[in-house]
């Protein structure tokens, strides 16, 4: 009884993908599918699909509407024509555009996978004569036109792999510049360890030591805040060097040292730079993780929760090193107010003159991180600094050279080398 | 009379409060509104290139602050966003601080309703998303995807007619970045400097001395410079609100800081001079 | 960071921001540090009744107060608080929001305006060359960006254009210099293992 349903079934089947293919047939294709990389992509993300319309453009009271366009990320990974891996499956085929417009012959696909091989396929669509082809409202690759007809697709004829570029060659100059400086640092600090080199006082470090003294004297805490930023900023990662050695230093007087984070990552490195500090300093039992806590992150609320600290707790030393925002001032003035001694240091330039209006010193710019050199007075870590001179008078060299080529390329002479010379010092995309 | 002259030195904080606090508020509670005068270069860049920009551009604003910078930014943020829709442009606003969700719902709904713009086709809020930099490249490739295709209100982003026109950031017409932070360096960095998309911006007063080398060096085409800024642009688009209100209380406030330094440094000289005398 | 500014190719940037995402789940997991420090230190104070322990009773409760907000009635339109509640101005956790944390925040900013006079005042005497040139130039840029300004002296405007376009940005960009190089410095010795007092070292 099953077997004659079965064979029926089959058949029904068959005549139905018959009279598919007919109707596909019935359709011209487009022709001349091809598909490139897309040379000005240095992402090697996009690809390019060309196509010729077809010959006729309508056929049995069907007019050409549009394009659908399919793709087919092949198996393997290949760098130009070379595979490098051919364990990679090959994925469905899947509909990456629709367009709905006569005239289009092009399309440029963004969301290709580099170093992967891929085919395309257009189908040209065709709506009745007098009816538009339009996409569906809640999905762009769906058609809204219920009664459409759909030509064979044609295929493009060999796989595509788009490359992008591995290397950015428009900005060498970056490039060289940053090699050559790393250099200059390096070789400082090789040749630090033949003879000495001098390093000049830096008032704000020098007050330190007064600091905590006066902090020990008067038997009052000392309150450190590491910046309003990341861990991920070079101005924290300072601040915590300059933490470490100054935990050090009340570790031996056994000064209460009180550091209020904002950002709970910081919070917990600075925990463990603390810690080692005191047990560096031979005194573990005296180190208490609680002085060393999380507030909030919220700028404004971790502000509030530190000035009432300071009013509270009278702390007789404040310091401010890492990266801050518009808090500065109103960090700054609360101290001052409660009359501790202060000592900040940022590379944040906008906050500068709060600082050194209402702190007793201040650490400008790059002395923020001369500082830990500074305090350790290691031979390799002072040796940086004279890396960071040498960079400086090269970059002024650099300045006054590309100032007079620029103003002589600009207004005397029509030499090429130099305004290839000022070229030189940009940065391009 | 020395005295009193010497006493200019060492005024008690708490009165300087008082004065600042009563020049602040006095003119808000009169509604005095001063002339703002000549418009800054930077301020008038910024409202230029949208003026020259051909009607339809799509426009994105980044309203990366929190309600304590709200005050001196969300009057230029609500001017931008008047001057974009008058000028037939369509916007997509977005935030890449926590609190900026809030923000774009002040600034740019209550003037969207003021002038009839619908919402998915005249303007889309995408609203926030955590990440940082990595949202400003993922943007440069796709700008549906990074959001998830979905827009602040949970609707599907691909399914406004507005984002059909919008890929990534070659379908920018110019990018605005209102910030209380170092966010205009990371759309400058990331957006401008690899992918090419034009960006102007509009920060805090004292945020504006880090932007200036950049409006210099063109990476920026334009700068609103805080309250003053705000105040410019609201003028340049007809609509005096908020920041040509605060601009007189920054006058008086600007004024009396002045005449304490003028105090202080009668104080300090009459002091100078009776130690001078005394030697 | 610094391959992906020389690689141009896709795999750079989706692996300079795979890190990234990274480094936001790993920011996440210590938030939870973070919020174990406030309660056990918040904790701490009321349990053994030290000085002012209430002020941690109500940092304990109001952080209480937003979680529950925020959690039960969530931040959308139409989400479950809004169902229950039908407050018209959205959920309880936006009415905390701008009726709570946007009055906060702006007062905490605001008390700027009072330090900055403050802080000029007591700071800004001609006591030499220098201070006096900083002083007059304050003084100008103070009254450029204010209409009284304009009307005081017509090209006030101008001149603190002025001062801020030139003598600003070459002040800025020397400082920046320095930053530049002493970051990169930094990072070097960072990653070459000179310095690893960061490292509890």
């Amino acid at each position: 009884m099953m077997r004659p349903v079965m064979t029926g079934f089959v058949a029904l089947l068959l005549s139905a993908l018959c009279c598919l293919t007919a109707a596909q047939g019935r359709f011209p294709a487009p022709t001349e599918v091809r598909m490139a990389d897309d040379g000005e992509d240095d992402e090697g993300s996009k690809a390019i699909v060309t196509w010729q319309a077809p010959s006729v453009a309508e056929i049995d009271g069907y007019m050409l509407g549009g394009y659908e366009v399919h793709l087919q990320q092949l198996g393997g990974l290949y760098l130009g024509r070379m595979a490098f891996s051919t364990t990679r499956p090959a994925k469905e085929w899947e509909l990456v555009a629709l367009l709905p417009d006569v005239e289009a012959t092009e399309i440029q696909l963004g969301d290709v996978v580099p170093w992967r091989r891929y085919l395309a396929r257009v189908t040209a669509v065709y709506a009745p004569a007098g009816e538009a082809l339009q996409a569906s409202e809640d999905d762009p690759l769906k058609l809204a036109n219920r009664d459409v007809g759909r030509s064979a697709a044609a295929m493009s004829a060999a796989p595509v792999s788009p490359a992008g570029k591995t290397y950015n060659r428009k900005r060498t100059n970056v490039l060289v510049w940053v090699l050559g400086y790393s250099a200059i640092v390096l070789l400082t600090i090789y040749l630090a360890r033949r003879r000495e080199i001098y390093i000049r006082p830096i008032a704000g470090l020098e007050a330190v030591n007064d600091a905590i003294g006066r902090a020990t004297e008067m038997g009052r805490p000392i309150l450190y805040i590491a910046g309003l930023s990341g861990i991920g900023d070079i101005a924290t990662i300072a601040a915590m060097l300059i933490l470490g050695h100054l935990a050090k230093r009340t570790a031996a007087y056994e000064t209460p040292l009180l550091v209020p984070c904002q950002d709970p990552i910081v919070m917990t490195v600075q925990r463990e730079i603390v810690r080692e500090a005191y047990l560096e300093a031979g005194k573990p039992q005296n180190y208490e993780p609680e002085n060393i806590f999380f507030v909030t992150d919220s700028q404004f609320g971790y502000v509030a929760a530190v000035d009432g600290i300071m009013m509270r707790e009278k702390p007789a030393a404040n310091f401010y090193m890492g990266y801050f925002y518009a808090e500065a001032l109103i960090l700054a003035e609360t101290g001052s107010a409660s009359g501790a001694i202060q000592i900040a240091g940022t590379d944040a330039d906008t906050q500068l003159p709060f600082f050194i209006t209402a702190c007793d010193y201040t650490l400008m710019g790059e002395e923020l991180y001369a500082a830990s050199a500074y305090l350790s007075r290691n031979p390799l870590l002072v040796a940086q600094l004279k890396g960071q001179d040498i960079g400086k008078i090269v970059i002024i060299a650099m300045l006054l050279l590309g100032a007079a080529a620029a103003t002589l390329g600009a207004h005397y002479v029509d030499w090429e080398f130099v305004k290839s010379f000022v070229e030189w010092f940009e940065v391009q995309r | 009379m020395g005295e009193l002259l010497r006493k200019l030195e060492s005024i008690d904080r708490r009165w300087i409060y008082l004065v600042i606090f009563a020049a602040v508020v006095i003119p808000f509670l009169m509604n005095l509104k001063l002339p703002v005068g000549k418009h800054s270069p930077s301020t008038t860049a910024v409202h230029d290139y949208i003026e020259q920009l051909p009607p339809g551009s799509v426009i994105q604003m980044s309203f990366d602050y929190s309600p304590a910078s709200m005050p001196e930014l969300e009057p230029m943020a609500k001017a931008v966003v008047r001057h974009a829709f008058e000028e037939n442009h369509r916007i997509l606003a977005m935030t890449l601080h926590p609190q900026g969700a809030l923000m774009i719902r002040r600034a740019l709904d209550e003037v969207a309703t003021d002038l009839n713009k619908e919402y998915g086709v005249d303007y889309v809020d995408v609203g926030f998303k955590p990440g940082g930099v990595a949202v400003i490249l993922g943007m440069g490739r796709d700008i549906i995807r990074v959001f998830e295709d979905m827009d602040a209100r949970g609707e599907k982003l691909s399914a406004m007619p507005m984002m059909r026109d919008v890929a990534d950031y070659d379908d920018i017409a110019l990018m605005i970045d209102f910030a209380a932070n170092s966010l205009p360096l990371a759309w400058i960095g990331y957006a401008h400097e690899r992918y090419g998309l034009q960006i102007a911006a509009g920060v805090t007063a004292v945020m504006a001395t880090d932007l200036y080398p950049y409006w210099k060096s063109e990476q920026l085409v334009g700068l609103i410079n805080g309250l003053k800024g705000a105040a410019e642009y609201e003028e340049l688009v007809g609509a005096p609100g908020f920041g040509v209100l605060g601009m007189s209380s920054q006058s008086i406030a600007h004024l009396l800081i002045i005449l304490f330094i003028i105090m202080g440094n009668i104080g300090y000289f009459v002091t100078r001079r009776a130690s001078q005398n005394r030697t | 960071m610094i391959v992906q500014f020389f690689v141009p190719h896709a795999v750079g940037t989706q692996g300079y921001e795979l890190l990234l995402q990274w480094a936001r789940i790993v920011g996440a997991f210590a938030l939870v540090l973070g919020i174990g420090s406030l309660f056990r230190t918040h904790w701490d104070k009321i349990r053994r009744r030290r000085p002012q322990y209430g002020y941690s009773a109500v940092t304990l409760l109001s952080f209480g107060l937003m979680v529950w907000a925020g959690i039960v009635y969530g931040t959308g339109e139409g989400g479950l608080g809004q169902r229950l509640t039908e407050m018209q101005n959205g959920t309880a956790f936006e009415w905390l929001f701008d009726n709570v944390q946007v009055p906060l925040d702006a007062t905490m900013f605001s008390l700027l305006a009072f330090f900055i006079a403050s802080a000029a005042y007591r700071t800004f005497r001609a006591r030499n060359v220098e201070a006096t040139l900083l002083l007059v130039t304050a003084v100008i840029v103070m009254l450029g960006r204010v209409p009284i300004g304009e009307m005081i002296y017509e090209k006030m405007p101008e001149v603190y254009e002025w001062i801020m376009q030139y003598p600003a940005v070459a002040g800025k960009r020397g400082i920046l210099f320095g930053v530049a190089l002493g970051s990169i410095a930094t990072s070097l010795r960072i990653i070459l293992g000179i310095e690893r007092s960061h490292l509890g070292g």
